[in-house]
C-alpha cells in the first residue's frame, strides 16, 4: 500500500513536471525574454572581439533577434576566462570559439571540453600562411620542407603568441607530413603576429607561420613572400601562392570561428539560434564582413557544428599525441 | 552432491554463515581494493601532473636549465621537492631528452628517448601517461620548461610507482584482513552455538531424522483405528489423525486453531478441561465413543494434552447383532416349548379318545401356520425379514399374543445398499416394543405390514397396546429413554432411529389410549 502511493506520488510528480516542462515550451516562444550577451573570451581589438562586434551589428541591423545583444569581453587563459564564465549562464549568453577550446584541452592547460557546452554554429575560417623574406633560398614550401627533414634545427620559424596555436599546429603537422623531426625544430615565439612581420622583415628569422590577414598586405606590398597556404584551393587575391596540397602535403587546416551556448540547452533554444545566425550568414552585410576580413564562410548549424568539433577533437589529438618519429 | 548435503545440523549452519561471511567481506574488499586502486591513480596522476607544472615554472629550474651545468641544484631541488610531495622520482630532461636529474646518480648525463616528451616538447602540452621509462611501471606527469623567450628548454616528469599505489593499497588492507578472520570467526562460533540451540529444540535429533519421525508417526496416526487428537497447553490442536476427523466429521484445515472453535460438543470440550482419565463414554456428533485423556509430559511438566478415542457404535453394532442372535435362540426355544405344550395336548386328547377334537385342533393350528407360512413365504421375499418374522411369530405365540401379518403385505428382496441389519434392527425393536405393550392387556393384537411398492419401503407396526402418553411422546426416541425401569435399556428406539436416519428413511408415531402406530419409511434409491 506504501508502494502504491509512493508510485501514485511519483506519476502525480512527474505529470507536474510535464506540465511545468510545457510551461516552460511556452515561454521558449518568447525567447529571448532578456537582452543577449556575446562573449569574446579576449581583449576588445583581437579577432575573436572582431567577430563578436560583427556578428552583433549584422544581427541588430538586420533585426535577426529581438530585443538588444551585447558584447563582453572576458579576456584570459586563451579563451579559458571566458569559456569558464559562460558555462554558468543561461542561454541568453553566447560566446565565440575556436580550435583553441579543444588544444587548450588536449595539452592540458584548460579541463573545458567542447562537450561542456553546445556548439550552436561554426561560422568562419581564416586560412594559415607560411611566408619567408624576399631573399630567402627557399622558393617554395617544398624546398623549405626539404631542408628542414636535412636539419630541423637550422631554420628559425617565428609565430605568435606561443605554442599549441593554429599557426603552429598548421606548421608543424604539414612538417610531418614531409617527415621532419618536429622535436627539433627551433621555434621563436613573439608577442603578437605584428613582431613576427617585423621579425622576418628584419631578417631576424627564416619563416614565419600567420593567418592569411596577417601576411596578405606584406605579401601584395612586396615586403616578403608567401609560399604556402593552408587552403584547399588558391586564394582570391593571392593566385600565385599554392596550397600545402599542391606542394605535396596532404593537408587543409582552417582556423575557424564559432558560437558556443552554455550547456544543457533546449531545443527550442537551439533552434531559435540556428534560425538567427543561418540567417545572417545569407545577409550582404556579412558577405562583406567576410571579404573585409580575408575570412571564408564555413557556416555550419548547430548539429554539424557537434558532429565537426568532434572531429576536430580526434583530428587535435592525433597531431598532438603521435610523434611520428616511430614511423 | 547428495553427499554433500547430507552432513549435521551444525556443518550446514557453519558452512552457510562462513560462507555468506567470506562472500560479503570478499565482495566488500574487492570492491576496497578497486577504489583504493583508482584512488590512488588518480591522486597519482593529479599530484604528479600539478607537481611537474610547479616545478617546470621554477625560475631556478629554467635558469639552471639554460645556464647548464648546474646539474647539481637542480638534482638537489628534484629530490627535495620528491620527498616533499611524497612523489616516487623527478626526472627533469632537456629538449633532447639529456636527464638532468634522476633520483639514480649513473642515469644523470644518459639520454632518454623523447618518444614521451613530444606533446611537451613540441606543443608545450601538459599530459599524464603510463611510462616505465625511468625508474619503473609508473604514472608520470609532464610539464615543459619554457625558457624567457617562451620556447621551450626541457621537460619536467614527476613520477609515482604503481607498485607503490598497490603497495600502499595492500598495506592498508591488512588491518581489514585481520578483522575479517575475527569475524569469520566470530561467524563460526556463532552458528556452533546456533546449532547447538536447534539440536536443544529438536531433543538432539537431526532435521532429517526428525523429517524420519513425522513421516513414521504420520504413517503409524493414519493406520490406527482410534481417533487422536493432540493438543498444546493454550488448547491450539496440534494434531489430528484421520480416524478422529472421520469421527468428528471436520474438515482439513484444524492445525494451529483452538480446540473450542473445532469442537461444538460441550459435553466433550467438558471432559477435556478435567484431569486425566481413561475410558469414558460420551457422545460426540452422534457417535458414542470411548475417551482417553492423556497429558503430554516434558521435564515432568505437562506441555499439552493428547486425546484418544474409540467408536463405540461399532462396538454397539456388534453387541446389537449379537443380541439380536440371541433372541432368535430364544424365540426358538419358546416356539420349541409351545409346539411342546401342543403336544401335550394332543397326546391328551388322543388318550381320552377325541379324536375328532384332535383332528380339528391339528386342523386349525395347521392352517394358522400355513397361513402365516404362505404369506411369509409368497409375498415376504427377503430371506433375512422371512427368517426375522418366523422368530418373532413364535415368540408371539408363546407369549400368547395375536401377532399377525397383513395380508396385502408385499416385500421383494432388499436392494443392495440397503444394509439388512438395520432393517433388522428396525423391525426387531419395533415388534419387540409392541409385544412388550401388549403383554398384560386383554387384547393382545399386534399387526406387521410392509409393503414396497413406488419409492419407498413402508413398514407399519400396530400394536393394541396401552399407548404413550403425550407427554413423552417426543423423548421416546432419545437414548436413554425407556418405560421400563430396568438398566441397561432404552437404546431400542434410539438404535431404530439411528438406523434409519443411516438409511435416509423416516419414522412416524401415531398413538391413542388403545394402541400406538409406527411407521416407517425407507427410500429404496440410495
Amino acid at each position: 500500500m506504501k508502494k502504491l502511493l509512493t508510485y501514485i506520488g511519483l506519476s502525480s510528480l512527474l505529470i507536474l513536471g510535464g506540465c511545468s516542462s510545457g510551461g516552460s515550451g511556452a515561454e521558449a516562444e518568447q525567447f529571448p525574454t532578456k537582452p543577449i550577451e556575446l562573449v569574446a573570451p579576449a581583449t576588445p581589438g583581437g579577432g575573436w572581439d572582431a567577430t563578436a562586434r560583427a556578428i552583433q551589428k549584422i544581427l541588430k541591423d538586420e533585426e535577426l533577434v529581438e530585443g538588444n545583444i551585447n558584447v563582453v569581453n572576458k579576456p584570459g587563459g586563451s579563451g579559458e576566462v571566458g569559456w569558464q564564465y559562460l558555462k554558468g549562464k543561461d542561454a541568453h549568453s553566447l560566446a565565440i570559439n575556436s580550435s583553441l577550446l579543444i588544444t587548450n584541452n588536449l595539452l592540458g592547460q584548460s579541463e573545458l571540453s567542447y562537450e561542456d557546452f553546445t556548439p550552436l554554429a561554426v561560422l568562419t575560417t581564416e586560412w594559415i600562411s607560411i611566408a619567408v623574406a624576399n631573399d630567402s633560398p627557399f622558393a617554395d614550401a617544398k624546398q623549405l620542407m626539404e631542408q628542414l627533414k636535412e636539419d630541423p634545427s637550422s631554420i628559425k620559424i617565428a609565430l605568435a603568441p606561443g605554442l599549441g596555436n593554429n599557426d603552429h599546429l598548421s606548421f608543424v603537422q604539414a612538417a610531418k607530413e614531409y617527415g621532419v623531426d618536429v622535436s627539433k625544430l627551433n621555434i621563436l615565439i613573439y608577442e603578437s603576429g605584428g613582431d613576427v612581420v617585423t621579425a622576418l622583415l628584419g631578417g631576424h628569422v627564416d619563416v614565419a607561420t600567420m593567418s592569411i590577414s596577417e601576411s596578405k598586405e606584406q605579401h601584395l606590398a612586396g615586403k616578403f613572400k608567401v609560399i604556402s597556404v593552408s587552403s584547399a584551393e588558391r586564394l582570391e587575391g593571392l593566385e600565385e601562392v599554392p596550397t600545402w596540397q599542391e606542394q605535396g602535403v596532404d593537408m587543409v587546416f582552417p582556423h575557424w570561428r564559432g558560437i558556443l551556448g552554455p550547456p544543457d540547452m533546449t531545443e527550442e533554444e537551439i533552434a531559435y539560434y540556428d534560425k538567427a545566425i543561418g540567417d545572417m550568414v545569407e545577409t550582404e552585410a556579412w558577405t562583406e564582413l567576410m571579404k573585409n576580413n580575408e575570412w571564408e564562410l564555413f557556416y555550419k548549424n548547430s548539429a554539424e557544428s557537434a558532429e565537426f568539433l568532434k572531429e576536430q577533437t580526434q583530428m587535435y589529438d592525433t597531431l598532438l599525441s603521435e610523434s611520428g618519429l616511430t614511423d | 552432491m547428495k553427499s554433500l548435503l547430507n552432513v549435521s545440523l551444525q556443518t550446514k549452519i557453519m558452512g552457510l554463515v562462513v560462507s555468506l561471511v567470506l562472500g560479503i567481506i570478499i565482495a566488500l574488499l574487492a570492491f576496497f581494493i578497486y577504489y583504493e586502486i583508482e584512488q590512488g591513480v588518480e591522486n597519482a596522476t593529479r599530484i604528479g601532473l600539478q607537481t611537474s607544472k610547479t616545478i617546470a615554472n621554477m625560475n631556478t629550474v629554467e635558469e639552471a636549465l639554460t645556464e647548464a651545468d648546474s646539474n647539481a641544484e637542480l638534482k638537489a631541488l628534484a629530490l627535495r621537492i620528491s620527498s616533499q610531495v611524497d612523489a616516487n622520482f623527478i626526472v627533469i630532461e632537456d629538449r633532447e631528452g639529456r636527464i638532468l636529474a634522476h633520483p639514480s646518480e649513473e642515469k644523470i648525463d644518459t639520454y632518454n628517448d623523447i618518444e614521451e616528451n613530444y606533446k611537451a616538447i613540441v606543443f608545450g602540452g601538459y599530459y599524464s601517461l603510463l611510462s616505465d621509462q625511468n625508474v619503473g611501471p609508473s604514472i608520470v606527469g609532464k610539464s615543459p620548461i619554457f625558457n624567457a623567450k617562451k620556447q621551450i628548454v626541457g621537460v619536467v616528469t614527476v613520477g609515482y610507482l604503481e607498485d607503490e599505489i598497490y603497495n600502499s593499497t595492500f598495506n592498508r588492507l591488512k588491518g581489514i584482513v585481520v578483522f575479517a578472520v575475527f569475524v569469520v570467526f566470530l561467524g563460526v562460533v556463532l552458528s556452533i552455538l546456533l546449532a547447538r540451540n536447534i539440536r536443544k529444540d529438536t531433543m538432539d535429533l537431526e532435521p532429517r531424522e526428525i523429517a524420519t519421525l513425522y513421516r513414521d508417526r504420520n504413517a503409524i496416526l493414519s493406520s490406527v483405528n482410534e481417533g487422536i487428537i493432540a493438543m498444546d497447553n493454550t488448547k491450539r490442536i496440534t494434531l489430528m489423525n484421520e480416524t478422529a476427523q472421520n469421527i468428528l466429521g471436520l474438515p482439513n484445515a484444524y492445525e494451529n486453531k483452538l480446540i473450542y472453535e473445532v469442537l461444538h460438543t460441550p459435553e466433550l470440550l467438558k471432559i477435556i478441561e478435567d484431569e486425566p482419565r481413561s475410558s469414558i463414554e460420551t457422545e460426540i456428533n452422534g457417535y458414542v465413543v470411548i475417551l482417553n485423556i492423556l497429558p503430554i509430559l516434558k521435564d515432568e511438566k505437562k506441555v499439552g494434552t493428547v486425546i484418544s478415542f474409540r467408536d463405540k457404535t461399532e462396538m454397539l453394532e456388534l453387541i446389537n447383532t449379537l443380541s439380536e442372535v440371541q433372541k432368535f435362540s430364544d424365540d426358538l426355544r419358546a416356539q420349541t416349548h409351545e409346539f411342546q405344550n401342543k403336544l401335550y395336548v394332543i397326546s391328551g386328547l388322543l388318550q381320552l379318545g377325541h379324536y375328532q377334537e384332535v383332528l380339528n385342533m391339528i386342523r386349525s393350528e395347521v392352517s394358522a401356520v400355513e397361513q402365516n407360512n404362505k404369506l411369509i413365504f409368497d409375498q415376504i421375499k427377503d430371506v433375512k425379514i422371512q427368517a426375522l418374522l418366523f422368530g418373532k411369530i413364535g415368540k408371539a405365540s408363546e407369549k400368547k399374543i395375536d401377532f399377525e401379518i397383513e395380508e396385502s403385505s408385499t416385500l421383494e428382496a432388499l436392494p443392495a445398499h440397503i444394509n439388512p441389519a438395520k432393517i433388522i434392527v428396525i423391525i426387531g425393536n419395533l415388534l419387540d416394543n409392541a409385544f412388550e405393550a401388549v403383554v398384560g392387556r386383554d387384547e393382545r393384537k399386534v399387526v406387521f405390514f410392509a409393503v414396497d411398492y413406488g419409492e419407498e419401503i413402508v413398514m407399519e407396526i400396530v400394536d393394541s397396546g396401552a399407548g404413550i402418553p403425550e407427554e413423552t411422546i417426543n423423548l421416546i426416541f432419545g437414548k436413554g429413554f425407556s418405560t421400563k425401569s430396568a438398566k441397561g435399556r432404552g437404546f431400542g428406539l434410539s438404535n431404530v432411529r439411528n438406523a434409519i436416519e443411516e438409511l435416509n428413511g423416516s419414522i412416524e408415531v401415531s398413538s391413542t389410549g388403545s394402541g400406538t402406530t409406527f411407521t416407517v419409511f425407507i427410500p429404496k434409491n440410495s
